[in-house]
């Protein structure tokens, strides 16, 4: 009747935008501040931002002009097994994305909130939140996302605003000497593989009504403002170093936040727990961009067996990371350097040639 | 299918046949007309329609005048029903003449006709309009349903004086052949969702529906959800207005709840009064009644959470005092809480089911006698009966008793995610939750509405919803009703 004709209406793209990309912003993009120095860091997020709402654009544009169906528009343009090859490297870009967010979400939750639990048993926890949300489709995982936005976002906008009150630097030791512009560009490509999930709209394009413009832009600004918001106030917390020394610098920033009036002695342990659902809304993300591209790269497989069978992966890959060295190291080199270039790439020519 | 014969002997035969054995069902032999020549016999339920009945009522007044017709005249009056006499019909086969009897109706054979003549009576005996029980308000009628589907029926047509209001009567259950009525405004309900309702009715199959519950369990679209999918009242204001909400009511015969649909999260927790209430004190309350549903759902769980594995957040006093009070309790506070939790059940339980004075003392001596012993022998903590109280609260203050029921289940779930994983636990549960919610419909219409489609129908419904606008703003209709009919004005006919 009223809910189900496959839409999905402008406010629940935009709800799925903000959660999924300030999630990951908050928490993934620190980890590539490593070495860099707090300046750096910031001057590095304003190119960033730039190239995700140019990015955005485009494929915005793509999504109108492709009339429907993503794929069958791809292989008119660039023929069938051209399309397959470029929807494998979405695939894996969707499947690095969720191992390290399974794996983030259990390390945070370890350090920050549960260090007696194993970060393992927390992935699984998160792949199941996911999958609860993704299975069953669009729909559900945009309504659900949907609630979730108003108990998840305000909270936390608040609680950064406490928290920029009452920072407590506490890290002081040797200024990081700046890299040099050649070096920042690299961290630019790097910081905005986060992003490249945007490259994923091409697939809702056929949910949302055709007659709405600029979809994609409104949940991209309210993202890149709040992150912004976030990360100058933690480079104004710890400092020019302390964005790169600390694992996830925006948590413990949390830690110093107080709450006029307030109940509670610390802050941390709600905004770690308000970050982490964030984190699981882009678990459900990558697992509904598996279950569509998997469903189109291999079409004989039934649904169950395919997500069953991308969870396992995902499982095993997280259980064979451990340390997150690996789990970074993986995607720095495949999302950052492969995927993300490629499905950019991809996008941008179908843009070039399927223009009128 | 046995179509009424024209001999009496063999209707009599017939009827005999089936009554056999059926000491309650009355079959009386009676000789019509002026020279008494015409025989005839009467069958009907004894209960249903008393011997007092037949002498002093419609029944009565009509045989009398039959009694002093001509034989030809007689059959005359019959064939046309000339005598002017309310609530009569023609029945053709043996099926429809038994069915009417056992819809408390006398029905008379003629020797010479065709058909049987239905004659209204009282019908089945009945409790009558009673008072709410379950869903009681501070302002508004105090009416409720009683066990007729026709006095359910007229209670509602009371409200709504308009013809538009129609009521389809069905009988379901292959052997008790209830009989059920779909309620709906022609102009405002939306026909596809009729025609979903009405094709779900008749789908059902099953030897006897007693009550509306059985319905409701036969006819919702996610069977294991424990939440409802229909909304259930025994207030006709209550369903009267959902009808102008475009909404559909069912009314079962021998149920004194009738079902709404559809329903969804933000209808469960609106009551009738809330319309007749100033809007900022309806709003206050309906804050308070989400308030309590976090409450009865959560708070067991961050209790549980926040002393076992996040100490370090509560301000120091109050730890202190959490941990002397628990110094000498011997359990862990999973175990603490799922005691007194599983204890106050049982009392509620066997309250419940305790007759009149007993059933409402136990509650009292239950919960101050044991809840004080507990805690006095060291078994629990006093701030978990704290905890435990606030949540029964919460769970009473929740307007529907089904989705407070459903609320008691799911708790459990929160407790045990919460005592395993932390406030990351409450997350967790919720984002489960949520993700179930947003799944369920209620025939068609998304359980999570207005919330999961915020500017739906020009985001009237949200102006109904967490918070409630005053009454002249409220002008549209919900999504439920006709897209060309969500306009509240008189003006519209």
């Amino acid at each position: 009747m009223f809910s189900e004709n496959g839409k999905i209406s402008r406010r629940q793209l935009c709800c799925l935008l903000t959660l999924d990309f300030f999630g990951k912003g908050a928490l993934l993009l620190p980890a590539f501040a490593e070495g860099m120095s707090g300046r750096e860091f910031i001057l590095c997020l304003f190119p960033v931002f730039l190239l995700v709402f140019a990015y955005g654009r485009l494929v915005e544009k793509l999504g109108e002009s492709c009339g429907g169906d993503f794929r069958l528009f791809a292989e008119r343009k660039l023929g069938k097994k051209t399309t397959d090859i470029f929807l494998l490297f979405f695939f894996l870009y969707a499947f690095w994305d969720l191992t390290y967010l399974l794996h983030t979400f259990g390390r945070i939750g370890q350090t920050f909130l549960l260090p007696g639990e194993s970060k393992e048993i927390l992935s699984v926890m998160a792949l199941l939140a996911g999958i609860a949300m993704a299975y069953r489709g669009l729909e559900i995982r945009a309504r659900t996302v949907e609630v979730l936005y108003p108990l998840l976002f305000f909270p936390i906008l608040f609680l950064i605003l406490f928290s920029a009150f009452h920072q407590q630097p506490e890290i002081s030791e040797a200024m990081p000497v700046f890299s040099g512009y050649r070096g920042m560009f690299g961290q630019v490509l790097k910081m905005f593989s986060v992003f490249g999930g945007l490259s994923f709209y091409v697939f809702l394009a056929p949910s949302m009504n055709r007659q709405e413009k600029g979809l994609v832009r409104k949940g991209l600004w309210r993202a890149s403002a709040a992150l912004v918001t976030l990360f100058l106030l933690v480079a104004a917390a710890f400092g020019e170093e302390g964005i790169g020394r600390l694992p996830w610098p925006v948590v413990s920033f949390m830690s110093s936040a107080r709450v006029p009036g307030g109940f509670l002695e610390r802050w941390d342990v709600i905004f770690a727990g308000l970050l982490e659902t964030m984190l699981l809304a882009g678990v459900g993300s990558s697992l509904f961009y598996l279950g569509i591209i998997g469903e189109m790269l291999l079409h004989r497989l039934k649904k169950s067996w395919l997500w069953s069978g991308v969870a396992a992966a995902a499982l095993l890959v997280v259980f064979w990371c451990g340390e997150s060295g690996k789990a970074v190291e993986l995607y720095v080199r495949w999302n950052s350097f492969a995927t993300v270039p490629v499905s950019v790439a991809f996008l941008v020519i179908l843009r070039c040639i399927g223009r009128p | 299918m046995e179509k009424i014969a024209e001999k009496i002997s063999e209707n009599r035969k017939r009827i005999e046949e089936r009554i056999s054995g059926c000491d309650d069902i009355l079959l009386r032999p009676m000789m019509l007309g002026k020279e008494r020549e015409t025989e005839c016999f009467l069958i009907y339920i004894e209960t249903a329609v008393s011997n007092l009945m037949l002498e002093d009522s419609v029944i009565g007044r009509f045989l009398n005048e039959l009694r002093e017709l001509e034989q030809a005249k007689l059959y005359e009056i019959l064939k046309k029903d000339a005598l002017g006499i309310s609530d009569t019909g023609k029945l053709f086969d043996t099926e429809a003449a038994l069915a009417a009897m056992l819809a408390g109706n006398a029905v008379l054979f003629v020797d010479g006709l065709d058909f049987a003549l239905k004659i209204g009576s009282k019908g089945y005996p009945g409790s009558g309009v009673q008072k709410a029980e379950s869903e009681k308000v501070l302002r508004g009628s105090r009416e409720a349903f009683s066990e007729s589907e026709k006095m359910n029926t007229a209670l509602i047509r009371k409200r709504i004086r308009n013809t538009s209001l129609k009521v389809e009567e069905l009988p379901l259950g292959e052997i008790s052949h209830t009989m059920t009525a779909i309620l709906y405004l022609e102009e405002i309900v939306y026909p596809p969702f009729l025609q979903a309702i009405r094709k779900k009715l008749h789908g059902i199959q099953r030897d006897g529906i007693l009550d509306s519950g059985m319905l409701e369990q036969l006819t919702e679209e996610v069977w294991y959800s424990p939440f409802p999918q229909y909304q259930v009242t025994e207030r006709p204001d209550r369903a009267a207005q959902a009808l102008l909400d475009g909404r559909v009511v069912v009314v079962t015969d021998n149920s004194p709840e009738a079902l709404i649909l559809p329903a969804t999260w933000n209808t469960l927790f609106q009551t009738s009064d809330d319309t007749y209430r100033h809007f900022a004190i309806v709003s206050f309350l309906r804050l308070i009644r989400y308030a309590a549903a976090f409450l009865a759902l959560a708070l067991p769980g961050l209790y549980v959470a926040v002393t076992t594995l996040h100490p370090g957040i509560l301000p120091t006093n109050l730890l202190l005092a959490l941990k002397n009070a628990r110094e000498d309790v011997p359990f862990p506070s999973l175990l603490e809480v799922l005691l007194l939790e599983l204890a106050f059940e049982l009392l509620r339980e066997a309250g419940l089911r305790m007759p009149g004075p007993v059933g409402s003392t136990i509650g009292i001596v239950g919960g101050l006698i044991i809840g004080q012993a507990a805690v006095s022998a060291s078994l629990v903590s006093p701030m978990v009966v704290v905890v435990v109280a606030l949540t029964a609260l919460g769970d009473f203050a929740i307007p529907s008793e089904e989705l407070s029921e459903a609320i008691r289940l799911v708790k459990y779930l929160m407790l045990f995610l919460c005592a395993w994983f932390g406030i990351l636990g409450f997350f967790l549960g919720l984002v489960f939750l949520l993700a179930h919610l947003a799944g369920l419909k209620s025939f068609g219409v998304s359980y999570l509405a207005p919330y999961s489609a915020w500017k739906l129908n020009r985001g009237a419904d949200r102006k109904d919803s967490l918070v409630r606008f005053p009454l002249i703003f409220l002008k549209r209709r919900p999504l439920f009703a006709r897209a060309d009919r969500r306009v509240r004005s008189g003006k519209e006919r």
